[in-house]
């Protein structure tokens, strides 16, 4: 058996990946991505304190997380087009319309 | 540390014929996770990154699986390496546009940001090693599959699944009110010089 | 606990919404010709519904609360009254934004079933009593703002906004699901009274870090300094009227469900006070919050960006009143309930009169577009004044006994003293720039001719405001009593 910390370690480990790469890059498909790499460390969390825990719930809640990243990709996606059709460029540093 | 115990592991004859065949698969897909999202957050190419994305997605598909979690290794699958990826492929098959490398900006926003993630992590790694006392329950024999989490979904969470589907419905509205293009808007093209408009041909062929 | 079809009456409120928003939906897609202004006065009766069924209810469940859906969903007065507080922003924001989006040329139908689903997802979110309906009650309301920020599609900042608005809101997204992991390891349970009824867990230091990656999540949600950063822009680039549905709604679900669950899952004495509980970091979190949103609304020559910081500020006066919750005890709610009641009709109306004021797709942002104001349009002029005095905290307008109920139940307590006295001489200096946008609209020239927006349901929504202002600061008894009916539950 593969001692449950292992895994906790691998989803921490995931998470930071997930969260330097929204602060390092700054290309919106990148942070994009980077967002979905911190859901999915999560979920991995939920379901190893769910096997843990011999608790089925957290399959459902993990479900449901799918689910809300797909949907939160989806509108991301379609901000993107919407700024890449005014400006065709989709580097976040650029975007200094509105300045202090 | 960790390879360390991991490597204790595997020199112990006692485990070594009982459980080191899992623990190997284990590393081999937690360094695909980890080496795929690594890759995918330091490349210049967005094709490559969306395909290390993917292969992290099947990685922890993978792992799900050594979790018991079939039901979700497969939705893994199906919704992300599939449904989620497609979407990002198809946009930035649309944007084609890779990333031009260029001098760091905003470095102190930057060096806050990575030092509170890694003081995090400094902090959560040594919690983890204990974090459940209690020690591992043992699962019933159905635990993870279709049937046990769909009764789950039907029933306790079956309000969850009724919001979820808002949720979609928001995402659908979403594509369409971007996507859509007014006949107004077709017309009024002229008023916008004031920033370089795309061409809406290109955007429509694509759509 | 399963699920049972009598828990639906008791969310009325949420399904009359969700289903008045799909027939909204419908309506779009099968309406003919261009113009899609009679969804204004559809969306204001699907408000309306919605609010007859949040009263038949709230005398329904009585002083208690009711655990539906699986527990799911607790509806009790608390859930209740803030429904209502969502209710009325969504109303005022359909009634300025259809006149506003025709002005500026980007009407659409689907702005009503988004605002509709948004106001649903706020009420998810303030009735939610287990983490997974609060991440989807916050994605859903989350997401439908994030696609109205962006919905002026041909206007650069409106995307701009949207972009920073997104990548910033699902950072904090899956910080909070992180943070929810991690308790639920803790736990073993999702339910917030599982988790305050757990023991054991309390010493569980994950649980902690848990505790602190969610308060994180919220502190962007409210846009509480240090995370404030994507609001300005956020709240410049929006649609006007969706800019006031961000500054009232989006931030009173937020700090509703804070304190559901400062109220249950994290009220534990141990976890909250001491010098390393969550008290009193968010203490500092209320006194730079406060202070630095002040400091940087001083500067502002763009109306919008000033309400964007004025709101950030007024993120930290509502962070005392979550405070006292913890430390003085439940009855520190009523005042809190109160201020944001207080805040939605003011904030609403001060959006109102800046979305009234644009034409053609120029928005006249600029100060300088409001010198003279007075001369031409002095019943405008005397709505936007009463808001300014509102936003400052000037009797008798219901800014005013908002601060004053709130700070009273703070100072239940001689350790927040301090923090009382801050923020009452961080009032003091918003007043400043409040009257600066007065006697901007008194006592200079009009700079450049203007011809604000003619139409009934902005001037509805306009006088709503003014009266809902002032009503409640002439008579702030029935809503304080009101208010503190809503302490219990959970």
């Amino acid at each position: 058996m593969i001692p449950p910390t292992y895994f906790l370690y691998l989803a921490a480990l995931l998470f930071a990946v997930g969260a330097f790469g929204v602060i390092l890059r700054r290309n919106a498909i990148i942070m994009l991505m980077s967002i979905e790499l911190m859901l999915n460390a999560a979920n991995l969390t939920i379901l190893t304190f769910g096997r843990i825990h011999a608790d089925p719930h957290a399959h459902a809640f993990a479900f449901m997380v799918i689910a809300v990243a797909a949907a939160e990709a989806a509108v991301g996606l379609a901000i993107l087009v919407g700024i890449f059709r005014n400006r065709r460029n989709v580097n976040i540093d650029e975007l200094t319309l509105m300045k202090y | 540390m960790m390879l360390l115990e991991a490597a204790a592991h595997m020199v112990d004859p006692s485990t070594i014929s009982t459980s080191s065949a899992p623990l190997i698969l284990f590393w081999i897909f937690s360094a695909v996770v980890l080496g795929g999202a690594i890759l995918t957050i330091f490349q210049t190419n967005m094709v490559a990154a969306v395909m290390s994305l993917v292969a992290t997605f099947f990685g922890l598909a993978a792992i799900y699986a050594m979790l018991s979690a079939h039901f979700i290794a497969a939705l893994q699958v199906l919704v992300y390496a599939g449904a989620i990826m497609v979407l990002f492929i198809f946009v930035v098959m649309v944007l084609n546009k890779d990333e031009a490398p260029r001098p760091m900006r905003g470095l102190i926003t930057k060096m806050i940001g990575a030092i509170s993630i890694v003081s995090l992590m400094f902090t959560l790694m040594p919690l983890l090693d204990n974090a459940v006392p209690g020690g591992v329950e043992t699962p019933s024999a159905d635990f993870g599959t279709v049937a046990n989490v769909g009764d789950i979904l039907f029933n306790d969470y079956l309000f969850a699944f009724e919001a979820v589907s808002i949720l979609l419905l928001i995402a659908v509205i979403a594509a369409v009110v971007v996507a859509r293009t007014h006949k107004q808007e077709v017309v009024e093209e002229g008023h916008l010089a004031e920033h370089e408009a795309m061409p809406e041909a290109t955007i429509e062929a694509s759509h | 606990m399963s699920f049972e079809l009598g828990d639906l009456s008791y969310a009325l409120p949420i399904l009359v919404l969700v289903v008045g928003g799909l027939l909204l939906l419908l309506m779009e897609a099968f309406s003919t010709g261009r113009s899609r202004a009679y969804l204004v006065p559809m969306t204001v009766l699907v408000v309306l519904a919605s609010i007859a069924a949040d009263v038949s209810v709230w005398s329904q469940v009585g002083e208690g609360g009711h655990s539906i859906m699986s527990g799911m969903l607790e509806i009790d007065r608390l859930s209740l009254f803030a429904n209502a507080i969502f209710l009325t922003a969504c109303g005022l924001t359909a009634l300025l934004a259809g006149a506003y989006m025709q002005e500026h040329r980007f009407e659409f139908g689907e702005f009503y079933a988004l605002i509709v689903f948004a106001t649903a997802g706020m009420m998810i979110l303030a009735a939610a009593s287990d983490m997974v309906s609060i991440f989807l009650g916050l994605e859903i309301m989350s997401l439908a703002v994030y696609v109205l920020t962006g919905s002026w599609r041909r206007s650069p900042k409106s995307s701009e906004g949207a972009m920073k608005y997104f990548l910033v809101g699902s950072v904090a997204s899956a910080v909070l699901l992180y943070g929810m992991a991690l308790i639920y390891g803790a736990v073993g349970s999702t339910s917030l009274q599982a988790i305050a009824n757990s023991k054991g867990a309390y010493v569980e230091p994950i649980f902690i870090i848990g505790l602190l990656l969610v308060l994180t999540a919220f502190a962007f949600k409210i846009a509480a300094v240090p995370f404030h950063m994507w609001a300005p822009d956020a709240y410049e680039g929006a649609p006007t009227p969706v800019t006031g549905f961000m500054a009232a709604g989006v931030k009173a679900a937020a700090f509703v469900i804070l304190i559901r669950m400062c109220g249950t899952a994290f009220s534990r004495s141990e976890l909250a006070l001491g010098s390393t509980g969550w008290v009193s970091i968010l203490k500092w979190v209320a006194v730079i919050t406060m202070t630095f949103g002040n400091l940087a609304a001083l500067r502002q020559e763009n109306i919008k960006r000033l309400l964007a910081y004025s709101s950030v500020s007024h993120a930290g006066y509502l962070l005392i009143g979550l405070i006292a919750t913890a430390t003085v005890g439940n009855e520190a709610r009523g005042p809190l309930l109160y201020y944001l009641a207080a805040y939605t009709f003011t904030t609403m109306g001060a959006f109102g009169v800046v979305a009234w004021l644009g034409r053609h797709g120029d928005e006249r942002l600029q100060l300088d577009d409001w010198a003279g104001l007075a001369a031409k349009h002095p019943a405008a002029a005397l709505a936007m004044t009463i808001f300014m005095l509102s936003l400052g905290g000037v009797p008798p307008t219901a800014g005013f006994f908002g601060k004053f109920y709130l700070f009273r139940a703070a100072l239940g307590r001689a350790d927040l003293t301090w923090l009382v006295v801050i923020a009452v001489l961080n009032s003091v200096v918003s007043v400043y720039y409040y009257l600066r946008v007065v006697t901007t609209m008194y006592f200079r020239e009009p700079a450049r001719e203007s011809s604000p927006l003619q139409s009934r349901s902005v001037t509805a929504a306009l006088v709503l405001a003014v009266i809902g202002t002032l009503l409640i600061g002439i008579l702030p008894g029935w809503l304080v009593e009101t208010a503190s009916s809503a302490l219990l539950g959970s």
